[in-house]
């Protein structure tokens, strides 16, 4: 870390050179070094990433001091006994399981219609809080934070209540079905992608919105034009918010879905389950799949969103 | 000159360009279409069954006239034929045992059904409806029958059905043994009477005048309008369940049970037993492939899984299970039963953590079945080091006790009942306990961490790490987890319910293997 050189300060009337002394006795403003600072900041960042990493290393660990299940039949684990070490572990008995597959392709298909619903939802919602006031707006935000503050117990349950007003067909559709496991991720992740969409719109200043409006465009197209292009990082943020949000989200989906093995279950039904009945090789088993699929995930779309690849 | 004005284009749109906002809507709309096509596909490819054209149905005599409007009626919706062959009861089930051959078998009476079962012919069986024996004459009573005694007289000629075929006449027998008469009613039937093989044909008889009299089934009577029935006390007791059971070597049990379970609804097949002076029982409602709501305690779900899949394969049925915490379970259900809706989001039946929980929402269930239980004991770390033999050395200063949450778990309510009850519940609240976990399955963590120096939990989680523990017995009848099934008053699918418990009742190695001890009493099979 170099310390700026002293040209681009104003430069004292000691060193103007133009006959003016006044305090010829002040010594040159020098920049202290920046090695605290981003030390300081390294050390909390680094710990804060070993810890994360640790708790990975940990998980995996435990799980393979775990009895190793038979995933290969026993011809082939004597045939071929490297293949048969590295085979023979719970990921492995994991994902060779039909429940388990079946699971992780609803616990990715769900989260991504979740994710464009509440992208869909969210931006309306952030364009209007954020540009617009009106009467009682203060109360419609926090109506819109609730679902974040909530229990997600509660969440289910009152999703539940709700379905019960609602005429025998629709909610013989929906309640325990497959539209509900959407449902129930989508009103918790909504929350979270409104809260970031709001925010992304604070930040683009109206201003260039305004010159659109006076050049002939009209709102929808000012919007299209000139504030989506500019949102698009926030937008994808919001996106994968929601996206990592509902993945992880199982309390509402226990009550409002139900967790039918090959039907409503997905991964993080799966863990919950597998811990109460204190299979905990299993539960951490699945664990590391959901992280490595939401790692995964989460890769793809920054690398593809912003175009560059920062791994 | 004219100058021509210059047309400023207000207009920005883009000739020949495509509609961002189009474009995008329709892209995202493809990814979601797509993205839900394969949701709803993945989980609807189940096995597709080979297509069934006819099922063989062995049919009591008796029932004819009812099995045949059903048969005709499920022929047109659903384009399956089913083969009735009607003979006696006794006579179809011998047929059975020496052909091995058919998918459905209704009999006058359950206890055919059951002696069918216990020679392995039968496998479910659905109740349909009741009839009592009663005695027939011509309308209008000619020879002025009005007692047992009536029938033993000289001018009277009797028609029985033969106890050995039909369901009638072993009943007629039975209930005639036990008062006496029979040996005089055999006889005279022998001298100047005659027995039939089938109901129906007794019923003929009477009819055609053949015979004064005869006892039939008073459902079979209600179908000839020339007959009149008396009701004698000597036959009071010859209520009869009329039961349909599937076949064990049926090559189709799946639409057997499709066809059964139209018969036994109450909105379509047994509207038709009603039509015809049947009694139905209350039967479930009809439907093509019943949706079953069913709430368990998360503890149960190791042994449950592969029931309700074999269940669900064998009956067509789908099961949706919701498992949570007991205690998060009942609120559920009471908050839908306040509500009052009819709500079907209701379950249809509940296994729970332990009887605790079922007494809670008691009124809501009926039938109460304890299946297994699981013992509680105390866990400490090999080799016992504090020397820990019983719940009196919980209170000990210096013994670190870890406990579930009474309000978040049922061993936490259990541990809590039992400490109760041997008094020392407060104190080693107070003094020892260093942590109330929120689940049982992680109390033991607790021991081979070392942050507790004993547990109460259930024996099937100490089974998981028992090379790292020790196990300390509880002596106490409290000590123990009972988890009863109950099938919910509310439901429209109790008898898919009551099935549903009986092939549980089935897996007692299932649930040995989960770790939990067998509880269920075969005496209290459902049918």
């Amino acid at each position: 870390m170099q310390t700026h050189s002293n040209k681009n300060f104003p430069k004292t009337s000691s060193q103007q050179g133009d006959g003016l002394q006044t305090d010829q006795t002040k010594p040159a403003h020098r920049v202290r070094s920046d090695t605290p600072f981003y030390f300081a900041f390294v050390v909390i960042s680094g710990t804060y990433l070993l810890l994360l990493l640790a708790m990975l290393l940990a998980d995996a660990g435990y799980m393979f001091q775990e009895d190793s299940p038979q995933v290969l039949n026993r011809e082939w684990s004597e045939a071929h006994p490297w293949l048969a070490i590295a085979a023979n572990n719970p990921i492995v008995a994991a994902l060779s399981d039909d429940n388990i597959q079946y699971s992780i392709v609803l616990s990715l298909v769900s989260c991504t219609i979740t994710a464009l619903l509440s992208l869909f939802v969210a931006i309306p919602v952030g364009y209007l809080l954020s540009r617009h006031q009106f009467f009682g707006k203060n109360f419609v935000d926090a109506v819109f934070d609730i679902p974040i503050v909530l229990p997600p117990l509660v969440v289910g349950l009152s999703l539940l209540i709700l379905f019960q007003y609602a005429p025998p067909s629709i909610r013989e559709q929906i309640v325990y079905q497959l539209p509900a496991v959407v449902l129930a991720q989508f009103v918790v992740a909504c929350a979270f992608a409104v809260r970031t969409m709001r925010a992304t719109f604070d930040l683009i200043d109206s201003r260039r919105e305004n010159v659109a409006l006076t050049l002939g465009c009209n709102r929808a197209q000012a919007f299209r034009l000139v504030v989506l292009p500019e949102a698009r990082s926030g937008i994808l943020t919001a996106g994968t918010l929601a996206w990592a949000r509902a993945l992880g989200e199982f309390g509402p989906l226990l009550v409002f879905a139900g967790a039918t093995r090959g039907k409503t279950e997905v991964l993080s039904t799966t863990v919950f389950l597998e811990l109460s009945i204190g299979d905990l090789g299993a539960a951490v088993a699945v664990s590391l799949i959901m992280i490595a699929a939401a790692a995964t995930v989460l890769i793809v779309i920054r690398t593809w969103g912003t175009n560059k690849l920062t791994l | 000159m004219t100058i021509s004005p210059i047309r400023i284009s207000t207009r920005t749109h883009r000739f020949g360009a495509a509609n961002s906002w189009v474009l995008l809507s329709c892209a995202l709309l493809l990814v979601l279409g797509t993205l839900v096509a394969i949701l709803f596909q993945h989980s609807s490819s189940k096995k597709p069954q080979t297509k069934v054209q006819e099922l063989r149905m062995y049919c009591a005599a008796g029932m004819q006239k009812p099995l045949e409007s059903v048969a005709e009626a499920y022929h047109q919706q659903y384009g399956i034929r089913i083969l009735l062959q009607f003979a006696g009861s006794n006579t179809l089930l011998s047929q059975i045992e020496v052909s091995r051959m058919g998918d459905l078998y209704l009999a006058a009476d359950y206890s055919y059904l059951e002696m069918a079962r216990q020679l392995g012919l039968v496998e479910e069986v659905l109740p349909l409806a009741t009839m009592k024996a009663v005695v027939g004459f011509q309308r209008g009573n000619p020879k002025n029958i009005h007692s047992l005694d009536d029938l033993l007289r000289e001018d009277v000629r009797i028609v029985l059905a033969n106890p050995d075929q039909a369901a009638i006449g072993r009943t007629t027998r039975q209930a005639l043994k036990k008062t006496g008469d029979w040996s005089a009613i055999f006889k005279r039937v022998n001298d100047l009477g005659v027995f039939k093989p089938t109901v129906g044909e007794v019923a003929n008889d009477i009819k055609l005048g053949s015979i004064d009299a005869g006892i039939l089934w008073d459902a079979v009577a209600s179908q000839y309008p020339d007959i009149e029935t008396l009701e004698i006390p000597e036959l009071a007791d010859t209520a009869t369940n009329i039961s349909i059971g599937i076949l064990s070597d049926s090559k189709h049990p799946t639409a057997a049970l499709h066809f059964a379970r139209y018969l036994a609804s109450r909105d379509q097949g047994l509207k038709e037993f009603a039509a015809y002076g049947y009694h139905p029982i209350e039967g479930d409602a009809w439907e093509e492939v019943p949706q079953m709501v069913f709430f368990a305690g998360s503890v149960n779900r190791r042994a449950l899984e592969p029931i309700l899949k074999r269940f669900s394969e064998r009956e067509g049925v789908e099961i949706n299970t919701v498992y949570n915490g007991c205690g998060i379970l009942t609120a559920q259900m009471r908050t839908l039963v306040d509500q009052g809706h009819g709500a079907s989001s209701f379950p249809d039946s509940f296994m729970a953590c332990d009887r605790y929980y079922l007494e809670k929402v008691e009124d809501l269930f009926q039938d109460a079945q304890d299946v297994s239980n699981v013992p509680i004991q105390m866990v400490v770390a090999s080799e016992n080091p504090k020397h820990i033999k019983s719940l009196q050395d919980l209170t000990r200063p210096g013994v670190r006790v870890a406990l579930g949450q009474p309000e978040q778990c049922t061993i936490g309510v259990l541990s809590r009942r039992l400490l109760q009850a041997a008094g020392i519940y407060d104190q080693v609240l107070e003094n020892n306990v260093v942590t109330q976990t929120a689940t049982s399955s992680l109390l033991v963590p607790t021991i081979t961490t070392g942050s507790a120096d004993v547990a109460l939990v259930y024996a099937s989680d100490a089974l998981a790490e028992s090379d790292r523990l020790e196990i300390v017995p509880i002596d106490s009848p409290l000590a123990l987890a009972v988890q009863p099934y109950g099938v919910a008053r509310s439901s429209d699918r109790k008898h898919l319910s009551l099935r549903l418990l009986r092939e549980i009742s089935k897996s007692r190695h299932l649930f040995e293997t989960a770790g939990f001890r067998w509880e269920f009493d075969n005496a209290n099979l459902p049918e």
